[in-house]
């Protein structure tokens, strides 16, 4: 993979990831704003709003069409959550031109598309189409509130909540339903040019195409005007110690667990990596928590960490029965206790770096891994590879992973509790 | 002796070999990752079969059952634990006709294979070991019982089959795991894991010959066993049309399903896959004129997908969503079905339901997990994924319409749907 860089416009950079590995082309071009509750729901709207039609195709029939001739051209707008900062994506992914069958430039009509989506929205009196707004409004707020349809989400959403309730980092980057009821079509659009002309843009790309003619596709459609070009931080909180206890009741069957806590390290910090081992011993498919809370104490099917490494965040999950909470995480806070006092096998060590390892190689073989990776640690300031983090590996020590883990402070032991009847 | 079997115009192949019995395909990629999958023909809804003279019927999750106790060694070790320290992931999963054990790596890809054999061919059972197993099955079953679209996807394989085991959950039910026994899975393991009855798919950086080598050292010689399988009568109409739950749920979500004919294997597996996979993206696909006008009206929403799949003897169109009127969704989908009875859809709306279809079929060619499933998935049935592009290219407007006129009716449909409880908490 050979990495090209192009600063397009004063805050506009473009990525060019060559390789030969994929049958298809992957661009996303990322507009990072701060999290911010008055701001995220707009965001989030127009992302749906722009992928429902566009000037030139303003209905979603004609939208779908035009993307289906295209050999099924994916073309996406949509927001996600990197530490405090919220992320509006364009994406466009297509079939590389050599698969066509009958010889279609895929790229250049998925560019094509990718610009009007961006820049020619179908307006109305200079707003947004009402009709368009209030559709995607009822589409966006059945998104949002779906999420308790998930309950090992929704529990983490909630654990999430609580724990950093006075943080930007509880802003959920879907948006808020009441907020949503309020935005009128004119505002909408207020939003949008100040979210177009504002917030610096990242553009990747991952496929075949030459660099150079990425960056022309990018000249001609994707005309952003140069910007200020800033970073936003997220603040990483040291934990305090004082552990919040937060039940939440729910009509479900089974109970799920939430233990969150703050690690008071994020990937800026050089030793980052011994608390990704951490967590490794943790939650390897042979971790501490695998062996001992599902296969020793029975308690769960699932017991798993997950690491937020740019706000410093360890949530630990697990379904459990609501009357073995207490077991539960006594167990789970032992484990931790283990990594603190450097209790870590030569095996346990040697499985945690073996998946370590294996885990920045994989990123390589996805498109989108490579591009989310580059993506995180570019916006803030960090320029390494997985291949550079990966040699950092070897020579962590269990002192080096003790000394991170003495770091790592409970926070919020959130619980969805279930225990409904089956039907 | 390697085979080589290839498709030019995708620059794809692979290589295939028999050993000892069992069918062995190597795909080079050249990827980071390379994935490996030993599938065994037993599945969920293997149930009932004749062993030897005698009869068996077997609780409704054993093979699954079985899958979870394969990790086991003789020597008391954990499976998963040696594989981590390779830094490879290791899992099975048990699906209505096969059972299938994989792991995926960077590095120590011939130990992991060795490993992979061990765990399939080196049963170990005692009375303790499979009890300490009840609860984590137990926790297992119940997280997919908050899961609504688990729970009505099983409605709706209820509504549709009278008598087929694929309307069961692979993992069973509480009641039906507390009767598996050591020698129940014994008896299994001797009956279905047999080299015959397993096929080996590779893919990702490796030498065909090297894992065919593996596999002449690992498969040990096994015992002939006389095996019949029993399946229930079906018959080809539904059991009823509707199946319905509460659950806790943001909005109503509903399942369509149309119950098909199962294709022959072979040649005819193949060609239904695409043809029906056509039908269904030119009729419910996001372009169609279908999910647009009842999107524009608001009836539709972005939770909408629909899907053609057979295994296990049985064949069925699924159409997913959410809708506040979901019998009006129903009887939308039922009348769409009647309209188009006669006129199909358009040339052009065919062309582009192709194109759709081949590139999703493309895109599994961008990661060595896709690619293994996708070839596992024929092992059994005579198929070739590397061919599944053709036939979708060449698929024949007629021959679709025709398939589709005798295969789709509203009649032989049914319909699951999870209403929202109205006392919700959080």
């Amino acid at each position: 993979m050979v990495i090209k860089d192009y600063n397009l416009r004063e805050g506009v950079d473009l990525t060019v990831l060559s390789t030969e590995k994929f049958k298809s082309n992957l661009m996303i071009v990322e507009l990072r704003c701060p999290l911010r509750k008055e701001t995220a729901t707009h965001y989030s709207l127009i992302t749906n709003v722009l992928s429902r039609c566009c000037r030139k195709y303003p209905t979603l029939r004609e939208f779908n069409v035009a993307l289906e001739e295209l050999y099924a051209a994916d073309l996406d707008a949509y927001v996600s959550k990197s530490g405090e900062v919220q992320k509006v994506c364009f994406k466009l992914s297509c079939i590389e031109n050599s698969y066509t069958y009958d010889g279609a430039d895929v790229l250049a009509g998925g560019m094509r598309l990718l610009g009007e989506m961006i820049f020619n929205p179908l307006l109305e009196d200079g707003a947004f189409s009402a009709s368009v707004m209030e559709s995607e409004k009822k589409n966006l707020k059945e998104e949002i509130e779906a999420l308790k349809d998930d309950k090992a989400r929704l529990a983490l959403s909630r654990c999430i909540k609580n724990m950093c309730a006075d943080e930007a980092f509880s802003v959920t980057t879907a948006g808020d339903t009441e907020i949503l009821q309020s935005i009128s079509a004119s505002e909408l659009k207020t939003s949008y040019d100040e979210l177009l002309k504002s917030y610096p843009v990242s553009i990747y790309f991952m496929g075949r195409e030459a660099p150079e003619k990425v960056k022309e596709y990018c000249d001609r459609y994707l005309p952003f005007a140069p910007r200020e070009k800033r970073l936003f931080n997220t603040e990483v909180k040291k934990g305090t110690g004082d552990v919040k206890y937060v039940t939440e009741p729910t009509d479900a069957v089974q109970s799920r667990l939430c233990m969150g806590f703050r690690t008071g390290r994020s990937i800026k910090d050089d030793d980052y990596v011994a608390l990704l081992l951490a967590c490794d011993v943790l939650g390897s498919p042979s971790g501490k928590l695998f062996m001992n809370v599902r296969e020793k104490l029975g308690l769960c099917y699932y017991c798993s960490p997950m690491l937020d490494g740019v706000k410093g965040l360890l949530i630990v999950s697990a379904g459990i029965f609501a009357e073995n909470r207490k077991k539960a995480e006594e167990a789970i806070l032992q484990q931790i206790e283990a990594l603190k006092k450097g209790d870590i096998t030569e095996r346990e060590l040697k499985s945690a770096k073996a998946v370590a390892e294996s885990a920045y190689k994989e990123i390589y073989d996805s498109a989108s891994s490579i591009i989310n990776w580059y993506s995180a640690r570019r916006g803030l300031g960090l320029d390494i590879s997985p291949e550079e983090m990966a040699a950092r590996i070897k020579n962590t020590t269990v002192e080096d992973i003790a000394r991170v883990a003495r770091d790592i402070v409970p926070d919020t032991f959130y619980m969805l509790e279930g225990g409904a009847a089956e039907c | 002796m390697l085979k080589l079997c290839e498709n030019t115009s995708l620059g794809e192949k692979y290589y295939k070999a028999t050993v000892k019995g069992m069918d062995i395909y190597v795909i080079p990629k050249e990827l980071s990752t390379v994935y490996a999958t030993i599938a065994v023909n037993f599945g969920a809804s293997d149930t009932d079969f004749v062993l030897d003279g005698k009869e068996i019927s077997l609780p409704s999750g054993t093979a699954h059952y079985l899958e979870h106790k394969m990790f086991d060694s003789p020597d008391g070790t954990d499976a998963f634990e040696k594989f981590s320290v390779l830094g490879a992931n290791v899992n099975a999963y048990t699906g209505a006709d096969k059972t299938c054990y994989l792991f995926s790596c960077a590095d120590g890809f011939e130990q992991c294979l060795r490993l992979l054999f061990d765990v399939v061919t080196k049963p170990c059972f005692t009375d303790e070991s499979v009890e300490k197993e009840r609860p984590i099955i137990t926790q297992e079953i119940r997280m997919y019982m908050d899961d609504p679209y688990w729970k009505m996807h099983f409605g709706l394989l209820g509504a549709l089959y009278h008598n087929d085991p694929i309307k069961n959950d692979p993992a069973g039910t509480e009641e039906t795991i507390a009767n598996i026994t050591p020698k129940l899975l014994y008896d299994c393991h001797r009956s279905f894991y047999n080299p015959r009855n397993m096929a080996l798919c590779v893919c990702g950086n490796v030498n065909a010959e090297e894992v065919v080598k593996i596999a002449e050292e690992c498969i040990p010689d096994y015992e002939e066993v006389s095996l019949r399988r029993i399946r229930p009568y079906e018959p080809a109409e539904v059991c009823c049309h509707k199946r319905e739950f509460s659950l806790d749920v943001s909005a109503p979500l509903f399942a369509v399903g149309i119950k098909c004919t199962p294709p022959e294997n072979g040649e005819e597996l193949m060609r239904a896959e695409a043809e029906n996979e056509i039908i269904v993206q030119a009729i419910f696909g996001k372009s169609g004129s279908f999910y647009n006008k009842y999107y524009e009206e608001g009836i539709l929403g972005d939770r909408f997908s629909s899907g053609y799949s057979n295994e296990a003897g049985t064949a069925l169109v699924m159409i997913y969503g959410s809708c506040d009127e979901p019998e009006r969704a129903y009887e939308l989908i039922k009348q769409e079905l009647d309209n188009r009875k006669d006129s199909f859809c358009t040339k052009e709306e065919f062309e582009r339901a192709k194109k759709v279809c081949y590139s999703s079929a493309l895109d599994t060619y961008n990661s060595t997990e896709d690619i293994a499933s996708a070839f596992v998935s024929y092992v059994f049935r005579n198929g070739d994924f590397l061919r599944y592009t053709d036939y979708l290219r060449n698929a024949d407007y007629d021959s679709v319409k025709a398939r589709f006129k005798a295969d789709y009716s509203s009649e032989r449909s049914a319909f699951s749907v999870i209403y929202a409880k109205e006392d919700s908490n959080v």
